[in-house]
């Protein structure tokens, strides 16, 4: 028994009148409970990836199988059913005059009982914090409170893989760490499986595993120590250094005796501080 | 253009149940020909603050000067062109407000609103796409066609077509990747070189330490601070309970100095950082 929720096996998308596959022979699991960031330079591939997952996109060549369904026209609604997607702007997917009638649109559209939807509407939105604001105008919300409102819906439907697209980008700092937070938190508490399209080097070292694609091919999957500690890799996939793992660099090219193996912000601050001891 | 504030407030929905003020009491001089940072929560006050200085939002109360123009609760919005031609304002996800049929069309808009012949816009069109750094041949494409960074710079390239001399952004990378951030990071600090004052509103503390020389925060639609980057950012406990962020060179400093590092250095970004360290270790 494997414990991947989704696998992928020898994946070929082309756009028509394209000259190239935008992806190419892709083969991957993503393990249950996971949190994968998917990264890549824009053409990579990530948003086409995204699309066939979720049955937007169809091709014939090559299998996805997802919390043991495999992906047909028979089975695409069940699969959209897994899956919860929030997307970059904010803006974009508001529907509903107040943010509970928003979270319980998904709802009504699946045909839940009333009282039930109540219930999980109130659920979901105390899961992002947000049971406060079930009255107001969407509108009137910060950009990380309404993108909490866009996970509140997606969790009302209660679906076992959640993908964020770009999710983030649009906020302010302490508003990209709210939604990281409450997706953590989400995470362990609901056993989701997560995965993330980011530019956001910072928030691809919290993931758990790192998807790279390059040009429809992936260049590695592994976890962020591994891939940031990957020169080549980084180069070939146009990766920025984490701010930490790029300081740590910089100094040892500048000769100063600290590791090259990974660190955190303050493993990297005591190894600095032992090597000036150490003189 | 030197820009001053005097004694400014202003309420919005005045006299209504719905009164709320937006500024108060704003003193300010900004200099000609700086890279002014504007940070502060949301809701701080500084998106209204920079719609007052095109006159977009007026006074309540105070005196605002742009150059040679003054503007009070009393101004009229006839005289307002020239003001607006000077101040070239770039919102938001600029891209939303694309609307013609094609990009020289676009870019065109905003020269001929303001005067200029058709010839004329046409060459400021040509002018502004080459600054944004896209082809020509984009000129005849639909602004629809291209991708949203494009379709940024599009929009970016309507607002410097007007030649204007100060410039303000309003968050302006949002939603960009870190080669489109970086990109047009690097386009404005080039327009600031080459004589544009620059006037940045931005959540982003590592553009305020790599781009700006003068920095206001804003808190509950007052002027909490203003200074230069290092005089703002020196003060980590200010910074904290003004809900604002450290660059992440200050960080990392302040917790080596924790540790016992003794230096009087103040590293504002990277490449200072590294010196700092490799200097006192």
């Amino acid at each position: 028994m494997t414990n991947s929720i989704i696998q992928i096996n020898d994946l070929n998308y082309r756009y028509e009148e394209a000259a190239d596959n935008a992806l190419k022979n892709i083969t991957v699991d993503i393990e249950q409970n996971s949190w994968t960031a998917i990264v890549g330079q824009n053409g990579s591939g990530k948003s086409t990836l995204t699309k066939l997952l979720n049955g937007i996109l169809q091709t014939n060549e090559g299998k996805i199988v997802v919390n043991g369904m495999e992906l047909t026209d028979e089975t695409v609604w069940d699969i959209r059913k897994v899956i919860g997607i929030v997307f970059q702007n904010p803006d974009n997917q508001f529907v509903g005059a107040t943010v509970e009638d928003d979270v319980a649109f998904g709802l009504e559209n699946q045909g839940i009982a009333q009282s039930e939807m109540k219930e999980r509407v109130i659920s979901a939105l105390k899961k992002v914090r947000m049971e406060e604001f079930a009255t107001r105008d969407p509108q009137s919300l910060s950009g990380g409170q309404k993108q909490r409102v866009a996970i509140a819906g997606v969790i009302a439907l209660e679906p076992k893989i959640i993908i964020l697209d770009e999710a983030t980008s649009m906020l302010d700092p302490s508003g990209r760490r709210e939604i990281i937070q409450i997706i953590q938190g989400l995470r362990k508490e609901l056993d989701l499986t997560v995965i993330s399209i980011t530019h956001d080097v910072e928030e691809v070292t919290l993931a758990s595993d790192v998807l790279v694609l390059s040009k429809g091919v992936i260049l590695k999957k592994d976890s962020p120590e591994k891939i940031f500690t990957d020169k080549d890799l980084l180069i070939k996939a146009g990766l920025q250094l984490p701010f930490v793992q790029d300081v740590q660099q910089q100094l040892i090219a500048k000769g100063v005796s600290i590791p090259d193996t990974w660190h955190d912000e303050e493993g990297l601050i005591e190894e600095i501080w032992k090597s000036h001891l150490n003189k | 253009m030197e820009i001053s504030f005097k004694q400014v407030g202003f309420i919005y929905q005045q006299n209504t149940p719905m009164e709320n003020i937006g500024l108060e009491d704003i003193n300010l001089t900004i200099n000609d020909h700086s890279f002014t940072a504007l940070i502060g929560h949301t809701g701080s006050g500084k998106s209204t603050f920079v719609q007052h200085i095109n006159a977009l939002l007026k006074p309540t109360s105070g005196e605002i000067k742009v150059g040679e123009k003054t503007i009070t609760p009393e101004t009229n919005n006839k005289d307002l062109k020239p003001l607006r031609q000077q101040v070239g304002m770039v919102f938001q996800f600029p891209e939303s407000q694309l609307f013609e049929e094609t990009v020289e069309r676009d870019i065109m808009f905003g020269p001929m609103n303001f005067g200029m012949s058709e010839e004329e816009a046409k060459q400021m069109a040509k002018k502004a796409l080459h600054q944004v750094g896209l082809p020509e041949e984009y000129l005849e494409k639909s602004p629809f066609d291209l991708s949203g960074g494009q379709m940024r710079r599009v929009a970016i390239a309507g607002v410097l077509a007007s030649n204007p001399k100060t410039l303000i952004l309003d968050e302006p990378t949002a939603g960009l990747d870190p080669e489109g951030r970086l990109e047009m990071m690097t386009l404005f600090n080039n327009l600031y070189h080459e004589g544009k004052s620059i006037i940045l509103v931005t959540h982003n503390m590592e553009d305020v330490v790599n781009y700006a020389d003068d920095v206001v925060v804003f808190n509950h639609g007052k002027v909490a601070k203003h200074g230069t980057p290092s005089e703002i950012f020196a003060d980590e406990q200010w910074i904290k309970d003004n809900n604002l962020e450290l660059p992440r060179s200050v960080e990392f400093m302040n917790q080596l100095k924790a540790k016992g590092l003794k230096t009087t250095d103040n590293p504002l970004v990277i490449k200072e950082l590294i010196e700092t360290i490799t200097n006192n270790i």
